[in-house]
């Protein structure tokens, strides 16, 4: 199902938006990992009193709950989903939107394996972003002087890289629906925002993507929730299988 | 021409709607094999549409679609394509890439690439291998797209409006590697607005209008048959006298008529001369004549 010949157009046309991706969010984490002493300190120094006090003491008095909150907490998931819809939002529409499309479809590969390679370059390249974006932290720590167990902080890329598939395939689908590419980027964010909404409240927030990709359980109690990572990664391979079906039927 | 088994391509019933618009309306149609098939028509036939649906780009609303002796559908599609080449009409190319990463990426989709031959095309066609292709000009990337559709060595050569933006000496060269390659013994279907160069280079011609196929001649036959005769009597008659077998339309000029004929000229020409007649001669047709006689004899159908 998948075409190698086609592996190498996708990851020369998808290739910067990764590279910078990943430069953007391993440069992110290394400053993280890097300003955790001069953080604590001024902190220590300022005359903060109240619940914001008790709140910025309470997470800087470990690092590891420091890191874990502004890493998987915070700027991963953030970051990747706007990657995510970058990625995405091109897959099929840049091609309709400038006429390759039609090039690409009269090549002697089947419908189903040019949508499978076009999605699972993206995918793979988003994995390896955030994974090794997340690698680059974790050495950046033990380099700082803060280490930890690799298992116990690296763990948080599976579900991260579950939510980030989901998003990328809201912006795949929307990607294949629409013959351009702005467009589809624009309807992707707006999805992607909508998601966020489960968050806001306490019955739903279980539901929502971005919670379940900062593995906050697994902060608190030292378990993954594998249900969690299970249902993004359900998720994103519903959209993938939509956008996929639609794909194969496409006119161009 | 040595006829085939199967026909390169048949159409049967075609119809492809666009919203309200019929783009193709109830095309049938056989290409055979080892010929060049000029498909001609005026903007909006509904050419590259027709090609397109036999191409799988487009899905038919109705009508059924062979080519090279197998139905068009999705499940044969991919093995279609590896017998088939395609020179769009925009020439849609990887823009990005330099030619040879474009020949590179192609050469590894198809099983019969024959690097070979496309280094020959290559030279003929004096195309820098490391130039990016969206710097090349429009006749260049036209002759890239026809390296492309050439190198896998296709049954069936799909070429819609391909030497648009070509100059007159690209044109030729453009068109004689084609010509060689049907000698070949492969076949072309080529979709042009420039009817000269297609009655140079085509063994039979379809014109389209409005979606539907008006006619299907052989090239050979238009040159040999198709006349006008303009014939003055001496005496007044009625046009509908000259409604004759083989004439096909009477238009008067002044005091004579014109006569369009497709067959049975020289019947008709002894029966013309038994009417006294200050002028009967004949002019030899083009295929331009015949197309635009085509055209009108449509546009004044209702």
């Amino acid at each position: 199902m998948i075409s190698l010949g086609l592996v190498w157009k996708e990851v020369r046309e998808t290739r910067w938006k990764h590279v910078v991706g990943f430069l953007v969010l391993a440069a992110l984490g290394v400053l993280l990992a890097g300003m955790y002493r001069y953080l604590r300190d001024l902190v220590g120094d300022l005359p903060l009193t109240g619940e914001l006090a008790r709140m910025l003491e309470a997470q800087l008095a470990n690092y590891f709950l420091y890191l874990w909150a502004n890493w998987y907490g915070k700027n991963l998931y953030q970051l990747t989903s706007i990657l995510a819809i970058v990625v995405g939002m091109g897959l099929v529409a840049a091609e309709a939107g400038n006429g390759t499309l039609g090039f690409l479809l009269t090549r002697p590969v089947s419908r189903a394996a040019v949508f499978t390679t076009k999605y699972l370059t993206g995918a793979a390249g988003l994995a390896l972003t955030v994974a090794g974006a997340s690698v680059v932290t974790w050495l950046a720590s033990g380099a700082f002087g803060h280490p930890i167990p690799a298992g116990r902080f690296l763990v948080g890329i599976i579900p991260a890289i579950a939510g980030t598939l989901v998003i990328y395939g809201v912006a795949v689908l929307c990607s294949t629906l629409s013959g351009d590419q702005v467009r589809a980027g624009a309807a992707a964010a707006v999805l992607a925002a909508l998601l966020s909404v489960p968050s806001w409240f306490g019955r739903t927030r279980a539901f929502s993507v971005y919670r379940q990709m900062q593995a906050l359980y697994y902060l608190s109690t030292g378990t993954l929730r594998l249900d969690a990572v299970a249902g993004l990664a359900l998720a994103a391979a519903a959209l993938a299988l939509v956008a996929g079906f639609i794909f194969v039927r496409k006119e161009a | 021409m040595s006829q085939a088994p199967s026909p390169a391509v048949r159409i049967g019933g075609l119809a492809k709607r666009f919203g309200e618009v019929k783009a193709v309306d109830g095309v049938d149609l056989e290409v055979p094999r080892g010929c060049i098939f000029g498909l001609l028509g005026p903007n909006g036939a509904g050419k590259t549409t027709t090609l397109k649906l036999l191409l799988g780009l487009l899905h038919p609303d109705a009508g059924t679609l062979e080519v090279l002796g197998k139905p068009v559908n999705r499940f044969t599609l991919p093995d279609l394509l590896q017998r088939v080449g395609y020179v769009a009409e925009g020439r849609d190319l990887y823009g990005y890439m330099r030619v040879g990463e474009l020949i590179g990426f192609n050469a590894r989709l198809y099983r019969n690439w024959d690097h070979k031959a496309v280094s020959r095309y290559l030279d003929l066609f004096r195309l820098p291998m490391d130039r990016k292709v969206e710097d090349l000009s429009q006749g260049m990337k036209s002759q890239l797209a026809l390296v492309l559709a050439l190198g896998h060595r296709p049954e069936l050569l799909v070429l819609d409006e391909p030497t648009g933006g070509l100059d007159p000496l690209m044109r030729r060269e453009f068109l004689s590697l084609v010509i060689e390659e049907v000698a070949g013994g492969r076949t072309a279907i080529l979709s042009s607005h420039i009817l000269h160069e297609v009655e140079r280079v085509a063994d039979l011609v379809a014109v389209m209008r409005r979606g539907r196929i008006l006619a299907v001649r052989a090239v050979e036959a238009i040159r040999r048959d198709e006349k006008r005769v303009r014939f003055v009597p001496q005496h007044e008659i009625s046009p509908d006298d000259l409604r004759l077998p083989g004439v096909t339309g009477v238009e008067r000029q002044g005091k004579g008529f014109v006569l369009s004929v497709s067959s049975d000229l020289e019947a008709l020409l002894q029966r013309l001369a038994a009417i006294p007649h200050f002028v009967l001669e004949v002019v030899d047709l083009n295929l331009e004549d015949v197309f635009f006689d085509y055209m009108g004899k449509e546009e004044s159908t209702p």
